[in-house]
């Protein structure tokens, strides 16, 4: 009877997955006759010819006519990346520095994290970003651009600083940025759209994120404050080694939730001309006129990424749970 | 915002594309010979107004003036096309497009015809299910940089940032400073405006996009206009072109001969003042033209006076490109007619 009423089960769920990729299938199906009718191509092989648009500032460099489609929506991807991976760090650390100022015995480190907090999230994320891209284009020009000790050169093209590298001679030193007519050379760059996306996003994200950490913090129970006080643990370490550690475990799923819109931020990208993942597509799609394809490959990489820091955090959550039960 | 409304068109397209005309049918329709009706006219003539897809924010070619009225050559070459079917110039509903929805705005048939700067390419033609059915403005790539600079020609510009248009910028961009072997900083934008502002910021050292929009910007600056210098090189060619979706010839032949009459009457003398004068002419052109002798638009299921309409109510060719450009300062170059050395040139009418 049991064995009858499980295998009904499984029958239930085998048709109605049928049913389901059925209309999936019909739909493509459709969806392809139909364009083919209107004499648009369609299919990914346009993803192997080479791209008319070269792409420029992103880690691999994709040349006009020779690098193909696939490897520009890569460069797009990396940078997207980058840009979240970059925003995720400083957000997480600020937040955590502002949220335990909070919960700080000064006052005045508690008001002001407080006003931090508050100014920070009430301001829409994109008004941040065009914030510090006027910020950044308010700075002089590369020619007339301020320096600090050779170390830092802070123009409207961007951030240079000094970092060790191999130079002219071919030994190890620090190369440091130097002006020379339109641009600057030497040291590590950071571009303007680069600079006004990520402090943007980081200092945005930040404000909820210690909220976060607040809550986290203050759900433990007064009595592990006071048994560290008991023992004499110091209070950084008391807040390093007891409370942070149960902390976390509250702190992770909302937390999760953060990183995620950071990455789903990184599309504001397009506000100010950074090549991210959908400036790149879009630029694609202008290109080779495939709507369907190119917004297919865009949701199905923003769902892959969404899904797979979904997974790794969630990972982190259960190791995290075990430690603490242990 | 654009983004967004980029992505539902994108998805609307999507929905139509796989629920629409025919359903499940599998095979496309057999063609026809020579079809007599359009069904895209008839939607038009149902709706009572035509959907025209413009940029909409691009200064002589579609931007509303004060009243809220769009101006420009784009939005004219929708009005003649208004005035050919229905008598009535105004009767168009202009839709702003960015350039990644044209070609999708255009396929989806959310617009009858687009005129939104957009270039007639091969591909475009071959793999887009669009069709160009006539070049409405003859444009090519130029180079703005700021008069403190000092630069004076392209390849003093080694090293330099260069703001431009995110795909055809960037490509034409690479093309020639590939070819005139300089380095550069490509800074590419989605959004004109964007770009012209962060130009404004010194963002970059020049801006290299189209000459009749670098003319029509300039135009915008007002006293700061005499900071900037176009340098007198350009590259490339920038046919931009009038849109239709392909499969309904006869839509295609009302818009390519909408703008074959403009051009036609330029070239017969033909104003939108001295029209009246010609209701008693004796030239055998000029009364099929006009709809006085022959059956140019009933051929088409238009009436008799379309193109005597759209002269009445838009102007000839050379009216409207005056209307649009006369004020920027530049020069007519490749858009006069033939007979004065520019590329605009009326196939016969008969």
């Amino acid at each position: 009877m049991r064995l009858l009423s499980r295998w009904a089960g499984a029958l239930r769920q085998g048709l109605a997955f049928a049913v389901l990729g059925g209309l999936v299938f019909a739909m493509f199906h459709v969806t392809s006759a139909n364009l083919q009718s209107r004499g648009i191509h369609s299919g990914f092989a346009f993803l192997w010819e080479p791209s008319r648009t070269p792409v420029a500032d992103a880690p691999i460099v994709v040349e006009a006519g020779v690098d193909s489609y696939a490897k520009a929506f890569a460069a797009g991807a990396l940078n997207s990346l980058k840009l979240t991976a970059a925003a995720i760090v400083a957000a997480t650390l600020i937040g955590l520095v502002i949220g335990l100022g909070r919960l700080s015995g000064n006052a005045l480190a508690r008001a002001l994290c407080a006003g931090y907090v508050e100014v920070m999230r009430n301001v829409p994320v994109l008004l941040h970003v065009f914030l510090w891209y006027g910020v950044i284009l308010g700075l002089p020009a590369a020619a007339q651009a301020s320096s600090w000790g050779d170390l830092v050169v802070a123009s409207n093209r961007g951030l240079y600083l000094a970092w060790p590298g191999v130079d002219a001679s071919g030994s190890w030193s620090l190369i440091r940025p130097v002006v020379d007519g339109f641009e600057v050379k030497g040291g590590v760059y950071m571009a303007p759209e680069f600079f006004a996306l990520f402090v943007g996003i980081s200092l945005y994200t930040a404000a909820f994120i210690a909220e976060i950490v607040r809550a986290a913090v203050g759900s433990l129970p007064r009595g592990q404050w006071e048994a560290t006080a008991a023992l004499g643990l110091p209070r950084a370490t008391a807040l390093r080694r007891v409370v942070l550690p149960q902390a976390l475990r509250v702190a992770l799923p909302p937390l999760t939730s953060e990183y995620l819109g950071i990455f789903k931020n990184s599309t504001l990208a397009v506000a100010v001309g950074y090549q991210d993942f959908m400036a790149i597509s879009t630029t694609m799609l202008t290109d080779t006129g495939q709507a369907v394809e190119v917004m297919a490959i865009v949701m199905a990489f923003y769902a892959a990424v969404s899904l797979l820091v979904s997974a790794a955090m969630h990972v982190v959550e259960h190791r995290n749970m075990r430690w603490g039960l242990r | 915002m654009r983004h967004t409304l980029a992505l539902a068109r994108l998805l609307t397209l999507t929905a139509t594309a796989c629920c629409s005309v025919g359903g499940f049918s599998q095979t496309p329709a057999p063609p026809t010979s020579a079809p007599t009706s359009s069904p895209t006219l008839a939607a038009v003539k149902a709706r009572g107004v035509l959907n025209c897809g413009v940029i909409g924010s691009s200064a002589n070619f579609s931007l509303p003036d004060s009243q809220g009225v769009m101006r420009g050559i784009d939005a004219d070459s929708c009005r003649a096309v208004a005035a050919a079917i229905f008598g009535d110039a105004t009767k168009v509903k202009y839709v702003s497009l960015a350039p990644a929805q044209r070609l999708v705005a255009v396929q989806s048939g959310e617009v009858d015809v687009a005129y939104a700067n957009i270039t007639w390419t091969m591909t475009r033609e071959t793999k887009s299910g669009v069709q160009f059915a006539n070049v409405n403005f003859y444009d090519a790539w130029g180079f703005l940089v700021p008069k403190a600079s000092g630069v004076s020609a392209t390849n003093k510009l080694n090293g330099a940032s260069v703001c431009m248009l995110a795909g055809p910028g960037e490509s034409n961009a690479a093309e020639y400073f590939g070819k005139i072997k300089v380095r550069y900083k490509a800074v590419p934008f989605s959004e004109g405006e964007q770009m012209r502002k962060a130009f404004l910021a010194k963002r970059c050292d020049v801006m290299f996009h189209d000459v009749a929009a670098i003319a029509s910007f300039k135009a915008t600056l007002g006293a700061q206009a005499g900071d900037y210098v176009l340098l007198t090189e350009t590259y490339g060619r920038e046919p931009l072109a009038g849109a239709v979706r392909k499969g309904d010839e006869r839509w295609f032949d009302i818009v390519r001969y909408t703008y074959n009459a403009m051009v036609a009457a330029e070239e017969l003398g033909i104003t939108s003042k001295n029209i009246k004068t010609f209701a008693s002419s004796a030239d055998p052109v000029v009364k099929r033209v006009l709809g006085i002798d022959g059956d140019l638009g009933p051929s088409m299921g238009l009436d008799k006076e379309w193109a005597a309409n759209v002269v009445t109510q838009v102007g000839n060719y050379g009216e409207m490109w005056e209307r649009a450009f006369s004020a920027s300062g530049m020069p007519r170059g490749p858009n006069q007619l033939a007979a004065q050395g520019g590329l605009h040139y009326a196939f016969p009418m008969q």
